[in-house]
């Protein structure tokens, strides 16, 4: 590494805290998955349909987070804005 | 004020904050980290341009235990940082390369969708890996307006697809239609044929010995090739279409019984002036729809009118018809006429109109069988030499008594369906991606412009590989031209950075490239990788030496750790006389022989020590190779000659050994 120690313990726990939050982020997912989305109220007509969708769009993103959780960052930028 | 940010393959939010801690590749902003050196730099974002200044660049590294570096890097990834991914042996599937991203490639992933973009790319730069990558970036920022299902990549064949198979779902993308040429055409067309093996003519065209008769019956072989798959041939299929256009409206008003509804002048200004955009087939069902409507609406009228006349009738019979009997009789023919012609104009509307358009709309080979034997020779006549036109109509009839089409047929039989039945897809697709686009015809990208309904395509290719130069792309300017149309200039990038070969591979195919580059007008690759070692130009006294060569290299190879190796033939002959040879030797010397051939039939290439025909490698890659026969007989000074020396060069990463018994090509 070519960081000073600080630069680099701050990477780590950045790392850290984003698997962490990944982590937290798959457990409630599959959570809200198992209870069927029993917390979420919709119009009688659309229920299954929003159930259904949702369901799709958790499991994905729990595929997504599982994939990811082992190298969730890739790069890092700084970038200084000009307000003009 | 600061901003720092952290890319990952996918985003990462505090739900409670709504703080993104990491922020998707894709998202306009991660632009600044794969264009922008440290410095000034601007993105562009929905809210405008963002400028400011780049005042840091950091990737991280990781290994099997987790993170094992961090590193502040000024442009994107330099050659030396790229060294421990180029290094690592290739693999039997393709990955995602999101940490690495060049700017140049970066500059492809996120250009416009709706705008035609050729990319030029020398074998070896990551043309396949971009594409994909530029697919999952356009879902990203279009997913609001798209589904993943509408956009396509179009790929060589089953054996690349499974190659690439992973990359989509390792980046999160799922569902992208994944198809071969052919796979789509017979999609598009609704039928599925049998084609003849496209590399067939292939085969015969670099067979170096050929006899005066067969090098002429090639000469008109590739020509006529070069024509079924250009604009000059779509438009004398315009021709005939023109004829099925005519043919299929008939020369009448529409009338039920007595009753005029529409004139036929007004049914042709429907037929060639409103609905002219529409396909044949579905002109006629709008047209139809429009008498049944006409039908409706007069029918008030008609029938009123109708009664009217038989009341009249009625009491004329009344009047006139003293006999009791008769007068009944009479009477009741006037009630069932009148009933007849009110039925007629209710309940028969639709009879009547599918009566009125009689000609029935026949399958595209049928009408494309039609053209062939009865209108080509009338169309073509004085455009193309009268050989060009027999060989097209024989070799058509060939193939059709064994049940075949070529492969140069397939574009028409897609244009016929477009244009005379419509195309329904399974779903509508919004952009294709052709990969190894130098093997397709300006007719091809003309039909995947109207499939898509607009320009959004992506093209991606490499001129130096054109081995099928007869049905290909030879010139991608000329050719876009051809396709778009001066108006619609396609944004054209290039891909120069080769990262698969070694300088020493490099520069050594470049130099066999290099004896055609005057014509091909396009960039020699640039190593990335240096340091290799030197290519191993060898000749021996025997073919039975060669094979001797060859398996004590081969033991040399997997002492190195090299796994995946391809013995590249230059025809399946040569593949087939290799593969003797070599099983003999392996045999005398007590060892069991696993080596096999990769034919075209082949879905996945599993690794290890393979031969390949010279023309089916294209596409892959090998941690070694072993070109075989490099003689002056094999590979003569012509263009396809030079290309598929440089296609089989060019698969190798690390390791590149050219054997020959007879004298060296001229091309090294």
């Amino acid at each position: 590494m070519n960081l000073t120690q600080q630069e680099e313990l701050i990477e780590k726990q950045k790392l850290k805290k984003t698997q962490d939050f990944i982590d937290n982020e798959i457990k409630e997912s599959e959570d809200r998955l198992e209870r069927g989305f029993e917390d979420y109220d919709f119009d009688d007509y659309a229920d299954d349909f929003m159930k259904a969708a949702l369901r799709e769009k958790f499991s994905q993103r729990i595929k997504n987070l599982k994939m990811v959780r082992r190298k969730p960052i890739l790069c890092k930028s700084r970038f200084c804005r000009e307000w003009r | 004020m600061r901003d720092a940010f952290y890319l990952g393959k996918v985003m990462v939010t505090d739900h409670d904050t709504l703080e993104q801690i990491v922020i998707d590749w894709r998202a306009p902003v991660a632009d600044l980290y794969y264009e922008g050196r440290l410095g000034e730099a601007s993105y562009e974002c929905p809210a405008g341009t963002i400028a400011g200044e780049i005042k840091l660049k950091r990737q991280y590294f990781f290994n099997q235990d987790g993170l094992e570096n961090v590193m502040d890097i000024d442009i994107t990834t330099n050659d030396e940082m790229l060294q421990p991914f180029l290094s690592a042996n290739s693999d039997t599937r393709l990955k995602n390369i999101i940490s690495t991203i060049q700017a140049e490639q970066n500059k492809i992933i996120r250009s416009d969708m709706w705008q035609p973009l050729v990319v030029q790319g020398v074998a070896g730069s990551g043309k396949t890996t971009i594409a994909l990558h530029r697919i999952a970036y356009l879902i990203y920022n279009y997913d609001k307006n798209f589904f993943p299902e509408e956009f396509l990549i179009i790929a060589p064949n089953k054996f690349f697809l499974n190659y690439i198979s992973n990359v989509l779902p390792d980046l999160g993308v799922d569902r992208v239609g994944q198809s071969t040429y052919e796979e789509i055409a017979f999609q598009v067309i609704g039928s599925t044929f049998d084609i003849e093996e496209p590399n067939e003519k292939l085969a015969r065209i670099i067979n170096n010995n050929k006899s005066e008769k067969e090098a002429e019956y090639c000469k008109i072989m590739e020509e006529a090739s070069m024509f079924k798959s250009s604009i000059r041939y779509k438009n004398i299929l315009d021709e005939y279409i023109y004829e099925i256009e005519s043919r299929m409206l008939p020369n009448a008003d529409f009338r039920i019984g007595k009753y005029l509804f529409m004139t036929k002048e007004d049914i042709a200004h429907l037929y060639y002036r409103e609905y002219k955009n529409l396909p044949i087939l579905r002109r006629i069902e709008e047209i139809s729809k429009h008498l049944k409507n006409t039908v409706m609406m007069k029918n008030g009228e008609i029938i009123k009118d109708i009664e009217e006349e038989r009341n009249y009738k009625v009491a004329k019979i009344k009047n006139e018809e003293e006999n009791e009997e008769i007068r009944f009789a009479l009477i009741r023919d006037a009630y069932d006429e009148a009933d007849v012609l009110m039925k007629q104009v209710t309940k028969d509307v639709k009879k009547h109109v599918q009566n009125y358009f009689s000609e029935k709309v026949w399958e595209p080979l049928r009408y494309y069988r039609e053209f062939i034997e009865h209108y080509l020779e009338k169309f073509a006549s004085g455009r193309i030499p009268k050989e060009q036109i027999e060989y097209i109509k024989s070799s058509f009839a060939k193939s059709q008594r064994h049940g075949k089409i070529e492969m140069e047929d397939i574009a028409p039989l897609m244009y016929i369906k477009y244009m005379v039945q419509g195309i329904k897809t399974k779903f509508e697709l919004k952009h294709i991606v052709i990969d190894e686009a130098q093997d397709f015809s300006e007719f091809q990208f003309y039909i995947f412009k109207k499939i898509v309904k607009s320009n959004s395509l992506t093209i991606l290719g490499d001129l130096s590989q054109g081995i099928y130069y007869y049905r290909g792309t030879g010139n991608w300017q000329k050719t876009m031209n051809m396709v778009f149309g001066i108006d619609n200039e396609p944004t054209y990038l290039t891909l120069q950075k080769t990262y698969r070969t070694t300088e020493e591979i490099m520069n050594t195919a470049n130099k066999v490239i290099s004896n055609i580059l005057d014509k091909l007008k396009c960039p020699l690759g640039e190593p990335v990788m240096k340091n290799g070692e030197p290519v191993t130009i060898k000749e021996f006294a025997s073919e039975e030496d060669m094979a001797q060569g060859i398996i004590k290299r081969l033991a040399e190879f997997q002492e190195k750790g090299l796994k995946n190796i391809a013995l590249i033939g230059k025809t399946v002959e040569d593949c087939e006389e290799l593969q003797n040879k070599l099983q003999h030797e392996f045999l005398s010397m007590g060892k069991e022989y696993h080596i096999h051939i990769i034919t075209d039939k082949d879905a996945e290439y599993n690794g290890g020590i393979s031969i390949v025909p010279s023309y089916l490698s294209k596409g892959l890659e090998f941690d070694a190779v072993i070109i075989t026969n490099a003689d002056t007989n094999h590979y003569t000074k012509s263009e396809v000659d030079t290309k598929l020396l440089y296609v089989c060069m060019t698969r190798a990463m690390n390791v590149l050994d050219i054997y020959h018994v007879e004298k060296l090509t001229e091309l090294l």
